[in-house]
């Protein structure tokens, strides 16, 4: 069965300019590559709005995201040269419309895998190991050593210039080769998760909760 | 009863709807599947002078232990974590065992209990 979320992750709308792939709406006049984990560790660097939930984003911010999704790594862009043309299509609605646009364009790279990895229960009276308290390495980073682990790259650039989504399907498959039993979300648990809504509400507020708390407990 | 899905002569697995009534009562837990495997609780040989097995005592089909995983969606992490219940299923008696890790799955986290059912044993 089809699984949206792993065509999502790596079948894109793009076009090939000059046997460089692109992504196939250009924003502002700027043609956009694949977004990858290189822009956005470039976009975290500079506390993009862009990549801050419910964080105001203002036109100069836009402009930089732009340049940041045009370049590829090693290189970092974070200036586009100023055109009238430009500057007069971020104004007004051309603003918002370009908002839209660059989020459909993040959001045509970025699909993850639903999955959790399966731990063996305890018997009784048996007490789980706790793990060390080390401090973790940036997420970005770890996602990067990950996939050119899996990989087994020994070129930075052709895994800090992929896209996002499909790094973290890479990422899966190596904890799967690791050994560890990922339980992935099927196509059918998904819409039957969907249905429950609306089947019945007022469990799924209860089951939604438990989430929540879960997650604030950082399980 | 839910929806048996699997059925031979080591168990039985049944799938059940959100909220079904025919699923087990579990604290904290909506069950959606309860996988059962069947075994003798006897199991015993007697040997002959010289060690060889001359005959063997097995409990009969009907009076097996049974070994269940009930798996679902969890309502309460609390009544969930801290189970110390038992509940009852096609007419036998289930002690409940080892609870797994509550784990995300989807927009919901799921949790599964482990649990035993002997066949001498009818209640609390």
């Amino acid at each position: 069965m089809r699984d949206e979320a792993l065509v999502e992750a790596f079948v894109h709308d793009e076009q090939i300019v000059r046997g460089e792939r692109f992504y196939r709406l250009a924003i502002a006049g700027v043609r956009l590559r694949p977004y990858s984990l290189w822009h956005q560790l470039l976009l975290e660097a500079m506390e993009s709005p862009l990549v801050t939930p419910g964080a105001t984003v203002a036109p100069a911010d836009m402009q930089r995201a732009l340049a940041v999704c045009q370049c590829r790594y090693p290189v970092s862009c974070f200036t586009l040269p100023v055109t009238i043309r430009r500057v007069w299509s971020m104004l007004g609605g051309g603003f918002s419309r370009h908002l839209e646009r660059f989020e459909a364009y993040r959001k045509d790279y970025i699909s993850f895998p639903d999955y959790s990895i399966w731990t063996p229960p305890l018997s009784s009276g048996e007490a789980r190991t706790p793990e060390p308290d080390l401090g973790p390495p940036p997420g970005i980073l770890a996602l990067f050593g990950d996939v050119a682990q899996f990989l087994r790259s020994s070129d930075p650039g052709s895994v800090w210039n992929m896209a996002l989504g499909e790094a973290y399907w890479y990422r899966a498959m190596g904890q799967r080769a690791q050994g560890k039993s990922l339980d992935f979300m099927t196509a059918e648990n998904r819409r039957e998760q969907a249905t429950f809504e609306t089947t019945h509400p007022e469990l799924h507020a209860e089951l939604l909760a438990v989430s929540e708390q879960l997650q604030q407990e950082g399980i | 009863m839910g929806n048996l899905i699997k059925n031979n002569q080591f168990g039985q697995t049944y799938e059940f709807g959100l909220n079904d009534a025919d699923a087990p009562v579990i604290p904290g837990l909506k069950v959606r599947t309860l996988d059962l495997t069947y075994e003798p609780e006897v199991n015993e040989t007697a040997q002959d002078g010289e060690g060889a097995v001359e005959s063997v005592t097995t409990t009969k089909p009907d009076k097996r232990s049974i070994k269940a995983t009930a798996t679902g969606y969890i309502s309460n992490l609390s009544q969930y974590r801290t189970q110390t219940a038992s509940f009852t299923f096609d007419g036998r008696f289930f002690i409940i065992g080892p609870v797994k890790e509550p784990r995300q799955k989807g927009k919901y986290v799921e949790g599964s209990v482990e649990a035993v059912s002997y066949f001498g044993v009818t209640g609390a």
